[in-house]
C-alpha cells in the first residue's frame, strides 16, 4: 500500500536525519550493551581519554556511577572515572586521541620561534617535539618519552608559563581586535545610512519647497531662495559627516590600538646613546683618593677578626666612609650661591641651605 | 661639598618634588647625625622653608601649620600597623599645579609609648637625605592636630609585585633590564650614602606612573656600622634574606641588599620568588639546596658566625654556571654572569651595586626598556577595558550571538595555552 511505504520512508528518514544529527549512523549500537540507535534515538556516544573505548550513556552512567572502574571491554584493563567521559569530536578515535595527546604536548612545548637564535635550531626542537608527540601516539619507549616531558616541563618552567602566557595576551589582543573591527564596520554603516536617509530627506524638502516656491508670487526669485537654502543645507550636512567619518578614521588608528605595539616591541627600539651605568652622575673625587688599607691598631682586631669578616663586614666602606666625610665640605662655600653643579640640582635645589657640618 | 654631591641630573623628577631641604645633606655626612640631634632638629624637619612664606616667623607651630595647609588630604589607601596612608594633594599655587602625593600618618601612641616608632625615625631620617630619581621622594613632614606625624611622599600607584603577580602581562628581557637597572642605580644611591636599604623585596620596589621604579620603606634601613658595632640579624624579608643573616652575623655591609635584589631579578624572570621558605629554618634549607651549602671552602670563616650549624643534609657544591645557565637561560650569557655575582654565598665575593651597573647585561641587546614604556600595572586588563567601552557603546545590536557562525569550528586550536 502506498501509503504505509511512504510513513515508513518517512520514518527511515526521520532516523537518519536524526542520526545524522547526533554524528552516527542510524543502525550504530553501543559495544557495550549491544542497544542500537535504532531504538533509542536519543543515544550519545561518550569516549574516555584513557582508552578511548567507545560505549553510550546509559552504560556510562550504570557502570561508572559507583565510582571508577574497570572499562568493560574485553581486554581492557583502564580503570576509568565517570567524570572524564566525554563527547567524541572526530568520528575516527585515532583523530580523536591524536588531538589530545598534541593539545597535552602544546602546552608543554610550546616554544617559539623567536625564542631560539637559528632558524636550524627552532626546526631541530620542532622535530623533537614530533618525535615526542609520535612516540606518544604509537606507544613506543612510552616511559622514556614521558621521562623526556617530565625533564623538559622541569627546566622551562618558566619559559613554558611566559609563553602560555604570551599567548593568552595575544589571544585576548586578537579578540578584543576583532570586537574592535566588528563596532568599527557598525559605526560605519551606521553612518552610511544615516547619510543616505539625509540627503533623501533633503532631497524631498527641496522638492516641496521648490512646488511651494513656484505656486507664490514671485517663483523665480523664490526658487532662486530655495536653491540656495537647499545648497547650504548640505554642505552643513556634508560637512558634518566628513567630520564624523574622519572622527571615525581616528578611533581606528588611536591608542585603543597602540597596545598591540606592545606585544612585539622587542626589537623595535633604537640602541640607547651610549649606556651609562650612573646616568651622568660624575664620580670624580676632587679632594681626595682613596687607599686601600690604613693603618690603625683601633681597627687591628676587627681586620683579623674572622667572625666580623665572614659575615661581610668591609673595612673598605669604612675607610670610604671616614674619608669621604672628611672632606664632604670642602669646596663648598656658604656665601657661594652657585656651587658647581648647583645648575644641574636645580629640580631639587638642594643647595640653598649650606651645609653645616651636624657632626661636630 | 664637592661636585661628586650632587645626585644625578633628574629632570624626570619632574614638579613632584620641589624640596625645600632644611637637613644639610652632606651625602653621607648627615647620616651619621645622631638620632639625639635628629630629634632636637625636628621643628626644623617640619618646616618646609617655603621663600614666600618662610619670611620671617620661625615658631615652629606656626611654620608646621603653614606646611599642613600646603596639603589636602584626600581619600585612605591603605592602613598599616603602624601608619595610615592617605592619598593627598598638594594645594595649586600661583605657579605649580596641584601634585598628588601619599601621605604617611604615623600613629604615635600605640605601641611606642615614648615617643615615634623606630621605623618612622628611620624612614625620615634617610629619605631626608636621599635624593635619587631612584628612590622615592620624601617631599615634607608636618605633625597633625594629634600630635601624630605625617609624611608627605611622593605617590607613587603600583610596585613591582603587582606586576610580577600579573600574569596576564609579559615581561621581556628589556624591561626586566630596566627594572633592574633602576633598582641597582637607587641601591647604589643609599649604599654611596652609606645606607643599607635592608628591605628589598618586590613590593618595596614601587613604581611610578610614568614607569620610573623606586626604592621605598625605609623602615629598615641604617647606615654602615662602624667597626666594633653591632647590627641585628633580625631584618629583611624572610624570602629575601641572605644567608649570613639567618647564621646570626653582627657584622655586616651593604652585600645583604644586593643578595636581597638578586633574588628579585630571579622572581622577575620566574614569575615566583624563587626562594619561599615557610620558616626561617625552611629558608636556609632551600638557599643551601639551590644556590649551595656554605661550607669553609667556598666561605672561609662561615663556621665562626654566631648561629652556624653545620648542615646536616647533603652538601651542595657552591652552583656553577652549569646549573644558573640552565634555571634561568632567558637572561643570557651576561645576565646569568650578573646574577650569579649578586647570589654568591659568600657576602665578599657578591658584586657592590656599582660593580653591578658595570656588567655588560646592561649596555647589550636587549636594551632596557625605556621606563615611560614599561608594562604598567593592568596592562591585560586595560584591554579588556578597552573592549568592554567598545562593547557598551555597540548597544545591543551585535550582542546577540551569531547563531549560525557558533556551530563552526573555525580553527582547530592545538595550543593548549589558552
Amino acid at each position: 500500500m502506498p501509503s504505509i511505504t511512504s510513513s515508513t520512508a518517512a520514518a527511515i528518514a526521520r532516523a537518519r536525519e536524526n542520526a545524522i544529527n547526533r554524528g552516527g549512523d542510524a543502525d550504530e549500537i553501543c559495544p557495550v550493551c549491544k542497544s542500537s540507535r535504532y531504538l533509542n534515538p536519543n543515544m550519545r556516544f561518550l569516549v574516555n581519554p584513557e582508552c578511548y573505548h567507545k560505549m553510550c550513556e546509559s552504560c556510562v552512567d550504570r557502570l561508572f556511577s559507583q565510582g571508577p572502574s574497570q572499562c568493560p571491554v574485553v581486554g581492557c584493563d583502564k580503570i576509568l572515572r565517570k567524570q572524564k567521559f566525554r563527547k567524541q569530536t572526530f568520528e575516527d578515535i585515532q583523530v580523536e586521541r591524536e588531538v589530545d595527546v598534541r593539545k597535552r604536548i602544546a602546552k608543554t612545548f610550546n616554544k617559539r620561534q623567536e625564542d631560539f637564535p637559528s632558524l636550524k635550531e627552532f626546526n631541530d626542537y620542532l622535530e623533537e617535539v614530533e618525535t615526542v608527540t609520535f612516540n606518544l601516539l604509537n606507544s613506543i619507549d612510552i616511559n622514556a618519552t614521558e621521562a623526556k616531558i617530565t625533564a623538559f616541563e622541569q627546566s622551562n618552567k618558566s619559559s613554558i608559563l611566559q609563553n602560555a602566557a604570551k599567548a593568552a595576551q595575544e589571544q585576548q589582543f586578537a579578540l578584543a581586535q576583532r570586537e574592535f573591527e566588528k563596532e568599527h564596520h557598525r559605526r560605519t554603516r551606521e553612518l552610511e545610512n544615516e547619510i543616505e536617509a539625509s540627503e533623501k530627506r533633503e532631497r524631498a524638502e527641496h522638492k516641496a519647497n521648490l512646488l511651494r516656491a513656484l505656486e507664490a508670487d514671485n517663483p523665480d526669485a523664490e526658487v532662486a531662495k530655495v536653491n540656495k537654502l537647499a545648497r547650504k543645507k548640505s554642505s552643513m550636512r556634508r560637512e558634518h559627516q566628513e567630520r564624523r567619518a574622519r572622527e571615525l578614521e581616528a578611533a581606528r588608528n588611536a591608542p585603543a590600538f597602540q597596545f598591540m605595539s606592545n606585544l612585539n616591541r622587542v626589537a623595535e627600539e633604537a640602541p640607547p646613546e651610549k649606556y651609562d651605568p650612573v646616568d651622568g652622575f660624575d664620580e670624580t673625587n676632587r679632594y681626595f683618593v682613596y687607599r686601600d688599607k690604613y693603618e690603625s691598631p683601633w681597627l687591628d682586631d676587627t681586620r683579623n677578626n674572622k667572625a666580623v669578616l665572614a659575615g661581610g663586614y668591609l673595612l673598605q666602606q669604612y675607610y670610604e666612609r671616614a674619608v669621604f666625610e672628611a672632606f664632604s665640605g670642602v669646596g663648598c662655600f656658604i656665601e657661594d650661591p652657585d656651587i658647581e653643579g648647583g645648575e644641574a640640582m636645580a629640580p631639587l635645589e638642594s643647595f640653598d641651605t649650606p651645609m653645616i657640618d651636624s657632626s661636630v | 661639598m664637592s661636585a661628586t654631591t650632587g645626585p644625578p641630573t633628574s629632570g624626570t623628577l619632574s614638579n613632584a618634588t620641589v624640596i625645600r631641604r632644611t637637613l644639610p645633606f652632606g651625602n653621607g655626612n648627615g647620616s651619621n647625625t645622631p638620632l639625639s640631634a635628629m630629634v632636637a632638629e625636628s621643628g626644623d624637619i617640619k618646616l618646609a622653608n617655603d621663600d614666600s612664606d618662610a619670611s620671617d616667623n620661625d615658631d615652629p607651630d606656626d611654620l608646621n601649620t603653614r606646611t599642613k595647609k600646603k596639603y589636602t588630604k584626600d581619600r585612605k589607601l591603605g592602613e598599616g600597623a603602624y601608619a595610615v596612608v592617605n592619598l593627598g594633594h598638594r594645594r595649586a599655587t600661583a605657579t605649580e599645579p596641584a601634585v598628588p602625593v601619599a601621605i604617611k600618618k604615623i600613629k604615635v601612641n600605640t605601641e611606642f609609648r615614648d615617643g615615634i616608632t623606630m621605623d618612622a625615625i628611620r624612614e625620615v631620617k634617610y629619605l631626608r637625605e636621599l635624593h635619587h630619581i631612584n628612590i622615592i621622594a620624601l617631599l615634607d613632614v608636618f605633625s597633625s592636630k594629634n600630635q601624630n606625624l605625617c609624611l608627605v611622599l611622593e605617590f607613587l600607584d603600583s610596585d613591582l609585585e603587582m606586576i610580577i603577580r600579573d600574569t596576564s602581562q609579559t615581561l621581556s628581557m628589556g624591561d626586566i633590564k630596566s627594572w633592574m637597572l633602576m633598582s641597582l642605580r637607587g641601591l647604589w644611591w643609599c649604599h654611596k650614602s652609606f645606607v643599607i636599604h635592608r628591605d628589598i623585596k618586590p613590593n618595596n620596589l614601587l613604581l611610578a606612573a610614568n614607569g620610573v621604579l623606586k626604592l621605598a620603606d625605609f623602615g629598615l634601613a641604617r647606615s654602615f656600622a662602624d667597626p666594633k658595632r653591632h647590627m641585628t640579624h633580625q631584618v629583611i624579608t624572610r624570602w629575601y634574606r641572605p644567608p649570613e643573616l639567618f647564621y646570626g652575623a653582627k657584622f655586616y655591609s651593604s652585600s645583604v641588599d644586593i643578595f636581597s635584589l638578586g633574588l628579585v631579578f630571579c622572581e622577575l624572570m620566574l614569575r615566583v620568588p624563587f626562594l619561599a621558605g615557610n620558616t626561617d629554618l625552611h629558608q636556609l634549607e632551600l638557599i643551601c639546596q639551590w644556590l649551595g651549602t656554605p661550607t669553609e671552602e667556598n666561605w672561609p670563616g662561615v663556621s665562626t658566625l654566631p648561629g652556624y650549624h653545620e648542615a646536616s643534609g647533603t652538601v651542595v657544591k657552591e652552583r656553577g654556571t652549569d646549573f644558573f645557565m640552565n634555571t634561568f637561560i632567558a637572561a643570557g650569557e651576561s645576565g646569568v654572569d650578573l646574577l650569579m655575582k649578586m647570589l654568591r654565598l659568600d657576602p665578599r665575593k657578591r658584586c657592590s651595586a656599582r660593580e653591578a651597573l658595570d656588567s655588560k647585561w646592561f649596555s647589550q641587546e636587549p636594551y632596557p626598556t625605556p621606563p615611560a614604556s614599561l608594562p604598567k600595572k593592568g596592562g591585560g586588563k586595560g584591554i579588556e577595558k578597552v573592549g568592554s567601552d567598545l562593547k557598551r557603546k555597540a548597544g545591543e545590536l551585535f550582542n546577540t550571538p551569531d547563531e549560525r557562525g557558533k556551530k563552526v569550528a573555525r580553527k582547530l586550536d592545538f595550543g593548549g595555552g589558552g
